[in-house]
């Protein structure tokens, strides 16, 4: 109780710390956007479901190192470009580009884009600021490893977790519809990059990677429901709808096997045999890739 | 309420809160994380267990052809008892534990090599379901 009790002051103070550090010139339709997404379903289902509905998606920075794996080169052009953000206005835009911009700081990252990924953080900066979730980027720490090329794990480690942190601060927050959003932007973005490099780089791990996708949005639709009578996610639900149906054609089937364990050096090593066999169309894979860019498209606009 | 008692309330508070900020800390998932070496950090799965929720269960979908890691930390203020971490398949079978049982010792590292594509679970409870916190860092890295 005494915990509870403490609990409720430190959130209460932290609110306040924060929301009078947030900057927005958007408060108001913030407290619309709250409002009317805790007036529908969200409000019923609880935080920690929605936490592990949230946890289960997969992380930009893994997507975004299997593109560096598949040997393709960086393209500047496939990134949501910097200036864009300014021009996002509403709360909806601002997190699903901020998770847009997410997965680019990773892609950027992971291919040593360090000065193109420093221009960048300003922009992502913003976006969490507005949103009222800037303290979770440290610039400092972050611009000084930039610097350093030698860094650029911690780097990597430090963007990663940042997001991490926020989604948890942001689901304790009650604002789970913000880090949804910012996570579906983010996931988007990671489909639209593997799709881009595999049109240019055509390899069977990126094809297998982005067929894998399927049961990631066996998730993401269990996410999307919570929000379904929710104005400000109609268009998003419809879209991501259209891209399930397409993953529908996919199929993932098993041969099972048997794992091995051994003890090597302390860790627990575990070797499994069980193999996964993914089909997809010719037809199906590349009206995939156009799907998903339309949608992403629409999502970096104004 | 004079100053003097909310300053005496807080100082009477903080151990208790401590419990819980120490597996939330930016300190201890710094220590834990150098856990996984030379893996790629994905993503914390947090544990708090408490006389009510003693189990807790996450998903990720892991792909073919990586190799992941889980490094297991737990809090060491509340309870010493070991933090057990189970992997389960996508059809719910135990795939291996973080308690070895052939040697009767717990690990902190639990390496899975995947070649299945799909979704797995990550069950997270303490022996004797005893409450504490912990946390399970999941990385990952292209099979060799």
């Amino acid at each position: 109780m005494k915990i509870r009790l403490l609990g409720i002051v430190c959130i209460a103070l932290s609110t306040l710390v924060f929301s009078s550090c947030g900057g927005s010139s958007n408060d108001e339709e913030s407290i619309l956007f709250d409002s009317l997404v805790n007036t529908n379903k969200t409000a019923k289902v609880p935080p920690e479901v929605l936490q592990k509905i949230l946890k289960s998606l997969p992380s930009p920075v893994e997507m975004t190192s299997i593109i560096h794996q598949s040997k393709a080169k960086f393209n500047k052009d496939l990134l949501n470009p910097r200036e864009n953000f300014s021009d996002y206005t509403s709360s909806y835009k601002k997190a699903v580009n901020l998770g847009i911009y997410g997965t680019d700081l990773g892609y950027m990252n992971i291919y040593e884009e360090t000065i193109l990924s420093m221009t960048y953080l300003d922009a992502i900066k913003s976006l969490a600021n507005d949103l009222k979730i800037g303290h979770f980027f440290n610039m400092d720490v972050i611009g000084r490893m930039v610097s350093n090329k030698n860094n650029i794990d911690s780097l990597m480690y430090i963007s990663t977790s940042s997001f991490d942190k926020m989604s948890t601060y942001l689901n304790d927050q009650n604002r789970a519809h913000i880090s949804s959003l910012i996570l579906l932007g983010g996931w988007i973005e990671g489909l639209y990059l593997y799709t881009q490099t595999a049109k240019a780089y055509p390899t069977q791990q990126l094809k297998d990677r982005i067929c894998e996708q399927k049961i990631a949005l066996n998730d993401i639709m269990v996410l999307l429901s919570v929000y379904e009578n929710n104005p400000t996610f109609k268009e998003l639900i419809t879209d991501i709808t259209t891209i399930k149906k397409l993953y529908d054609n996919v199929t993932i089937s098993y041969k099972p096997g048997e794992p091995k364990v051994e003890i090597v050096d302390g860790m627990l090593q575990i070797i499994d045999s069980t193999e996964s066999v993914i089909e997809i169309s010719d037809e199906t894979y590349n009206s995939l890739i156009s799907e998903v860019a339309i949608i992403r498209n629409k999502l970096i606009q104004k | 309420m004079k100053p003097y008692t909310y300053i005496l309330t807080i100082a009477l508070l903080l151990p208790f809160v401590s419990i819980q900020a120490q597996c939330e800390s930016d300190a201890f998932l710094d220590n834990c994380v150098e856990l996984i070496d030379n893996y790629t950090y994905v993503k914390v799965f947090n544990v708090n267990t408490d006389k009510k929720t003693t189990k807790v269960e996450y998903s990720s979908v892991f792909s073919k052809d990586h190799e992941y890691i889980l490094a297991i930390c737990s809090g060491t203020q509340k309870s010493n008892k070991k933090l057990i971490v189970n992997l389960y398949d996508r059809n719910r079978q135990l795939i291996s534990s973080s308690y070895y049982k052939p040697k009767n010792m717990h690990v902190q590292k639990v390496g899975y090599k995947c070649s299945a594509t799909g979704v797995y679970y990550i069950e997270a409870y303490f022996e004797d379901n005893a409450e504490n916190c912990g946390i399970i860092i999941l990385g990952f890295k292209k099979s060799q």
